[in-house]
C-alpha cells in the first residue's frame, strides 16, 4: 500500500502544516482502511445486532428493528465506560534532534495529535502533559470537542528545550494523575533506566496502563557518522564533545542498544507496552497499537 | 667525508615537508558539527582520541620522512663509508696485481725507497680501501712469471701478509709473458663482472718498449683483441689494464757496476785440462772511475782468487775485460762465480754483481763414433778420428742401434757427442733416437764423404727437411779444385776454433781440400757457417737443435777427397775442440734462459728427497716421487743447486739480462707505443694516485637505498592509514 504508506509518512505529513489537519488526515486515513487492517472485527462506528435470547434484558431490544423485521434483535450498546488517557509528551532538548527525517519532537507531536484525535473520536477523555524537566503544559482529560483544539494548540506552541530529568517529572505526575486510565508516553527516554523504571513503576502502582512510545531517530540507532564530528549537547548549553565517530561507533552502539534493551525488558516486566518508534516510520502504527490496547481493555 | 650530496639545489624541495604539516593542521580543523541528544551514550574516547592523535602525528612524520627521502634521493647522495660496503654494487671485481719483478726494480738511489718497495707500499695502502667484492691475485712479473697469490682473495690480512713476503726483485723482464699470464689467470679463474690488471712498474725502457718487447706486446695485443671480442660475444668481462709507475725519477746517469755473462772456452772439460773463463766489468753512469772494492772468483762457492783491477781506465770503453784460467782436478759439475763487491753509492743495482757458470769436468768424454763402412778398416773414414779422439772403437753404421745412442740401462754411459763419419743412411729408429739425443742436449758432428754425397737426397729429405731437421744445411753437389781449396782461418770466429784463428804459424793455411761438398743454408735456417773455405763456401756449419748442437763438416776428416787436414799436427786438437764444444751443449743446458725450468733426469734412485737452493729463498725440500723432476720457478737471476739425498747434485744458472742494468725509463713516445700495441681499456695510469681503492672507486650512490626507504615508508603509511580507517569503520 504505497499510497497509504506515504499518507502516514512523517515527512509527507509535515507538508500539511497545521497539526489539526495532520491529525485528521492520519485518523481518517487510518479508519478508512480498518476493514483491511489487522484490527478488523472491532467496530467503533456502529452497534451490532444479534438475535434475542431469553434472559436478555428487554431494554436492550431494538424496537425499531422489530418494527421493520418483526423479529427481536438485541442492540449491542457502544462502550459505556469512558477511557481517561493522558498523553505525556517529552519536550526536552534531546527531542529536538532531527536527522534526515523530522525531529523526534515533531514526530511525537504527530503521534500525540493523531492519538488525541482518535481518542476523542472514540469519545474517550484525553489529557495532555507536555514537559521537559518541568511540566510546561498540563490539560486534564476531557472528551469535549474543544479538548482536541486545546491539545493541538498546546502541542503546536511547544518547542523542545531544556534538560531532561524524566524520572522525577514522571514520578511527580504519577501522583498528580488522579483518574486511573491510560498513560501514553512519547519520549526518547534519555535518562537513567533505573530512574525511569522507578517512575514507571510508580505510574503502574497508580493502576495506570502505560503505553510507552520510545521515539528515536535512525541516526541515534545506527550512528552512521564518519567524519570527525563535534557533538553539541541539545540539553546542556556549551557541552561539546569532539569525537571520531568511527573510533567510538561500536562503543556507542553497544551503549545505546544496552540502554534500549534494558528499558524494553524492564518495561515488559512492568507490563508496560513498549513500542519503538523511529522517526522515519509511519505514525499510524501508533494508532493501531492504541486501538489494540483499547480493544483489550474492552473485553 | 663519508657522505655528500651531488645536487644540493634539489634540497629546496625540502620545503615540501610543510605539506604534511599543513594537511595535518587542516585535517584537525575540518569537522562536522552535530546537535545531539544522546550524549550519554557517547563512550569515553579520550584514550582512543589520544591514540588517534598519535597515529596522525606518526602518519604526518612518515609522510614528511617520505618527502625528505625522495628529495635527498633526487639530490644524488653518495657515500664512501666502508660501513656501506655490504650495500654496495653487488657486482664483483677481480684484480690481478702485477709487480714488475725485473731486477731493475731494486735500484736504490740517494737513500730513497726502491721502486719495488714503493710499489708494495702503494699496493698495501690501497688494499686497505678495497671495495666490497674486490678480490685480488698477485703475480710477479719476471721470466717466467710467478703467480704469488693464485686464488682470488678478499682476505686483506692474508693479502697483506702475502705482500710482506714478496721476494725481492731479482728477475729478468718478461712483461708480455706476465701480462699474458695475468690475462689467462683472469679468464680461467674469474667469473667477476669486472676484471682488472694493475701493474706496478718502473716503466723501464728495456722490458716495456724495446723492439723485442714491443713485438711481443703487439702479438699479445692481437690475442687480447680476439679474446676481448669473444668475451663480448659471450657476455663475459673483458679485463682492463692499469699501469702504475712507481719509483722516483732517476738522474740521467746513475753509477752502476755490472758483470757481463761468464763464458768458458768449453762447457765440458777434461779433468786437469786448463779452461779459460771470461767476463767483463761494465761501468755505467760513472763520471769518474772508482774501482769496486773487490772482484772475487769462487769455485763451488769457495773464493779462489781476487781479480786485479786497473787503477785507471778509459771510461769511454765502458768495460774492463776479465779473464781467469783454471784447471779442475775433480770430475763432476763445478760452479765458477765472479762476484763483485762495491759501495752502494757506486752501485745502484746489486743483482748484476754476480755471474756464474757451470762447468762439467769429465775424465773422458764419451763419444760414439759411427762409421759409414759396413766393416771397419784402416781405410774407413773414422780411422783418423778414432785416434784423434782416443775413442776405443768405432761402430759400423749398420750396427747402430737406438740403444747405443740413448742407452736404457742406468749404468750404461750415455755418449756426450756422436760423430757420423761419412754415414750413408740411417734407419728410422736411429733418426728418432738422434732427435731425442739432441733434445736432451747432445752434440752431433756430421762429417761428409763420398757416401754422403751419393746419398744426399736421403740427407736432404730425411735429415734437412726444409730446415726443420737437424742437418744444418741442404747438401748440394761436390765441388773440386785442382790446386786444392784451403780453409780461411780469418773466418774462424767460433770459440772452438779460436786457437786456429789466432795461431801465429797459420797451420790451417797448409791444409788443402781437392773436393768438398757444397752446402746451401736457407734464408730462414737458423744454421750459421762458423768457418769458411777460401772461396767462401762453408767449411763448418753449426745449428742449435732443441737443446743440442749439430755441426756439419763439408769435407772428410780423413785423407779422402785429397784432404791434407789429418796430416797437420793440430788435427787432433781441432777435432777435440770441436767435440768438446759440441759436448758443451750440456753445459748450455745448465744455463737456464728465457724462463726455462729446471729439469732433473732420473738419477735411478727411485723416490728421493731433494734439497733445492735458489737465489731468493732458503733451501727447499722436495719429496720427489716421479722422475724426471721439473721445477718451473726459475725467475730469479742467479745460481740454483739441487742435491739429491744420495749425493747426486745438479747446478743451474739463470744469467741476468744485462740490458736490465740500463735504467733508462720510457719516454712519453715510448709509452705511447706500448699503449698502441695493447688494445684494451686502459684505466688512467696516474703515477701517484692509482684508482684501486680510491674514493671514487668506492663511491656508492645511495638513491636506491633511500627509495627503498620510501617504499618501506609508503607500505607503512598505507598499512597505518588502512588500520586507522578500519578502526573508524570506514
Amino acid at each position: 500500500m504505497p499510497a497509504a504508506k506515504s499518507l502516514f509518512d512523517p515527512t509527507t505529513l509535515a507538508k500539511y502544516g497545521r497539526l489539526s489537519l495532520i491529525a485528521r488526515n492520519v485518523v481518517t486515513g487510518f479508519l478508512s482502511g480498518v476493514h483491511k487492517s489487522p484490527y478488523k472485527g472491532f467496530s467503533v462506528e456502529f452497534a451490532e445486532h444479534r438475535q434475542y435470547y431469553p434472559g436478555d434484558e428487554i431494554r436492550h431490544i431494538d424496537w425499531r428493528a422489530y418494527g421493520k423485521t418483526d423479529r427481536y434483535y438485541i442492540k449491542e450498546h457502544e462502550e459505556e465506560t469512558t477511557l481517561h488517557a493522558h498523553l505525556l509528551v517529552d519536550a526536552s532538548g534531546s527531542m529536538a534532534y532531527r536527522g534526515a527525517s523530522i525531529s523526534k519532537f515533531k514526530y511525537a507531536q504527530y503521534l500525540a495529535a493523531s492519538l488525541a484525535y482518535l481518542m476523542l473520536h472514540q469519545r474517550d477523555s484525553v489529557g495532555l502533559v507536555v514537559h521537559d524537566h518541568v511540566v510546561r503544559t498540563m490539560l486534564p482529560p476531557r472528551s469535549t470537542s474543544k479538548q482536541l483544539l486545546q491539545i493541538l494548540h498546546a502541542l503546536e506552541k511547544t518547542t523542545p528545550g531544556g534538560e531532561t530529568q524524566l524520572a522525577p517529572i514522571w514520578d511527580r505526575l504519577a501522583g498528580q494523575l488522579r483518574a486511573r486510565g491510560m498513560v501514553v508516553i512519547f519520549s526518547d527516554c534519555f535518562d537513567q533506566v533505573s530512574h525511569l523504571v522507578h517512575a514507571l513503576r510508580h505510574l503502574r502502582h497508580r493502576r495506570h496502563e502505560i503505553l510507552l512510545f520510545h521515539i528515536l531517530a535512525p541516526e541515534e540507532m545506527n550512528f552512521p557518522f564518519k567524519r570527525h564530528t563535534q557533538f553539541r549537547n541539545l540539553e546542556i548549553a556549551n557541552q561539546l564533545r569532539m569525537v571520531d565517530p568511527g573510533a567510538i561507533r561500536s562503543g556507542y552502539l553497544q551503549n545505546f542498544e544496552s540502554f534500549r534493551q534494558s528499558l524494553r525488558v524492564q518495561a515488559s516486566n512492568l507490563q508496560i507496552d513498549y513500542h519503538l518508534m523511529r522517526t522515519d516510520e509511519p505514525v499510524d502504527r501508533a494508532l493501531g497499537v492504541y486501538l489494540m490496547k483499547r480493544l483489550a481493555r474492552r473485553f | 667525508m663519508n657522505f655528500r650530496l651531488e645536487n644540493l639545489a634539489i634540497l629546496f624541495g625540502l620545503f615540501a615537508l610543510a605539506v604534511p604539516i599543513l594537511l595535518h593542521l587542516l585535517q584537525r580543523h575540518r569537522f562536522d558539527v552535530m546537535d545531539w541528544g544522546a550524549m550519554q551514550f557517547l563512550p569515553d574516547s579520550s584514550v582512543a582520541q589520544r591514540r588517534r592523535w598519535l597515529d596522525e602525528i606518526l602518519l604526518m612524520f612518515m609522510r614528511m620522512a617520505m618527502i625528505a627521502l625522495i628529495v635527498i634521493a633526487l639530490a644524488t647522495p653518495v657515500s664512501t663509508s666502508p660501513w656501506l660496503a655490504p650495500l654496495r654494487d653487488r657486482s664483483t671485481r677481480d684484480i690481478v696485481l702485477i709487480f714488475d719483478g725485473s731486477y731493475s726494480m731494486g735500484v736504490r738511489h740517494a737513500g730513497q725507497p726502491t721502486p719495488w718497495e714503493e710499489g708494495v707500499r702503494t699496493a698495501k695502502a690501497h688494499l686497505e680501501q678495497a671495495t666490497y667484492g674486490d678480490r685480488f691475485a698477485i703475480v710477479i712479473g719476471r721470466q717466467p712469471p710467478l703467480v704469488w697469490q693464485e686464488d682470488f682473495s678478499s682476505d686483506m690480512s692474508d693479502l697483506r701478509a702475502k705482500l710482506d713476503a714478496l721476494p725481492a726483485p731479482r728477475g729478468n723482464p718478461d712483461m708480455p709473458g706476465t701480462l699474458s699470464e695475468a690475462w689467462k689467470h683472469l679468464q680461467s679463474r674469474s667469473k667477476a663482472t669486472a676484471q682488472e690488471i694493475i701493474v706496478f712498474t718502473d716503466q723501464q725502457l728495456h722490458g716495456w718498449a724495446d723492439l723485442e718487447t714491443l713485438s711481443a706486446l703487439e702479438n699479445l695485443g692481437n690475442q687480447w683483441q680476439s679474446d676481448g671480442q669473444r668475451a663480448n660475444t659471450n657476455g663475459d668481462a673483458v679485463p682492463s689494464l692499469r699501469v702504475v709507475k712507481v719509483g722516483a725519477d732517476l738522474p740521467k746517469s746513475i753509477p752502476n757496476f755490472s758483470l757481463a755473462p761468464l763464458t768458458a772456452s768449453r762447457g765440458v772439460v777434461k779433468a786437469g785440462q786448463k779452461i779459460t773463463l771470461q767476463s767483463a766489468l761494465h761501468l755505467d753512469g760513472f763520471s769518474k772511475y772508482v774501482p769496486p772494492r773487490k772482484l772475487r772468483v769462487a769455485i763451488d762457492g769457495q773464493p779462489v782468487k781476487d781479480l786485479a783491477l786497473p787503477d785507471k781506465i778509459d771510461l769511454k770503453q765502458g768495460q774492463i775485460p776479465l779473464s781467469y784460467q783454471h784447471r779442475f782436478e775433480m770430475e763432476g759439475q763445478h760452479v765458477v762465480s765472479f762476484l763483485l763487491e762495491a759501495d752502494q753509492a757506486d752501485d745502484a743495482l746489486t743483482t748484476d754483481n754476480a755471474q756464474h757458470i757451470v762447468i762439467e769436468v769429465v775424465k773422458d768424454l764419451p763419444i760414439l763414433l759411427v762409421d759409414g763402412d759396413k766393416k771397419l778398416s784402416p781405410e774407413s773414414s773414422s780411422f783418423f778420428l778414432q785416434r784423434a779422439m782416443s775413442v776405443k772403437r768405432a761402430t759400423p753404421y749398420l750396427l747402430l742401434k737406438p740403444t747405443a745412442i740413448l742407452p736404457e740401462a742406468a749404468d750404461t754411459e750415455r755418449p756426450a757427442v756422436i760423430v757420423l763419419a761419412d754415414v750413408p743412411r740411417l734407419d728410422a729408429g736411429a733418426i728418432d733416437a738422434l732427435d731425442r739425443f739432441l733434445a736432451e742436449g747432445g752434440g752431433l758432428l756430421i762429417v761428409v764423404g763420398e757416401r754422403v754425397s751419393r746419398e744426399k737426397t736421403f740427407y736432404n729429405d730425411q735429415l734437412y727437411r726444409q730446415g726443420q731437421g737437424w742437418l744444418p744445411a741442404r747438401l748440394a753437389e761436390v765441388a773440386s779444385s785442382q790446386d786444392g781449396m784451403q780453409p780461411e782461418p780469418r773466418t774462424f770466429q767460433h770459440p772452438a776454433l779460436e786457437l786456429f784463428r789466432t795461431a801465429a804459424d797459420g797451420v790451417m793455411n797448409q791444409v788443402r781440400f781437392a773436393k768438398w761438398l757444397k752446402a746451401q743454408i736457407g734464408a730462414k735456417d737458423r744454421a750459421m757457417p762458423v768457418a769458411l773455405l777460401a772461396n767462401g763456401d762453408p767449411f763448418l756449419i753449426e745449428i742449435p737443435y732443441k737443446k743440442g748442437r749439430v755441426m756439419l763438416c763439408t769435407t772428410p776428416l780423413d785423407r779422402r777427397w785429397g784432404s791434407t787436414l789429418p796430416n797437420v799436427a793440430e788435427f787432433p786438437v781441432l777435432v777435440n775442440e770441436l767435440v768438446y764444444y759440441l759436448a758443451g751443449a750440456k753445459q748450455t743446458a745448465s744455463t737456464l734462459r728465457d724462463g726455462a725450468p729446471i729439469r732433473l733426469p732420473d738419477p735411478g734412485v727411485g723416490i728421493s728427497r731433494l734439497t733445492l737452493h735458489s737465489p731468493e729463498a732458503a733451501a727447499k725440500i722436495f719429496d720427489v716421487k716421479n722422475w724426471p723432476w721439473t721445477y718451473p720457478n726459475t725467475g730469479a737471476v742467479g745460481l740454483y743447486q739441487a742435491r739429491e739425498a744420495k749425493g747426486r747434485a745438479w747446478s743451474f744458472v739463470v744469467p741476468p739480462d744485462l740490458r736490465e742494468s740500463n735504467l733508462t725509463r720510457c719516454t712519453d713516445l715510448d709509452w705511447r707505443k706500448v699503449r698502441d700495441r695493447l688494445p684494451v681499456v686502459w684505466n688512467d695510469d696516474g703515477p701517484a694516485a692509482p684508482s684501486i681503492g680510491s674514493s671514487d672507486s668506492r663511491r656508492e650512490e645511495l638513491w636506491w637505498l633511500l627509495l627503498l626507504g620510501v617504499l618501506g615508508l609508503l607500505c607503512s603509511e598505507v598499512w597505518m592509514t588502512r588500520r586507522m580507517a578500519l578502526a573508524r569503520g570506514l
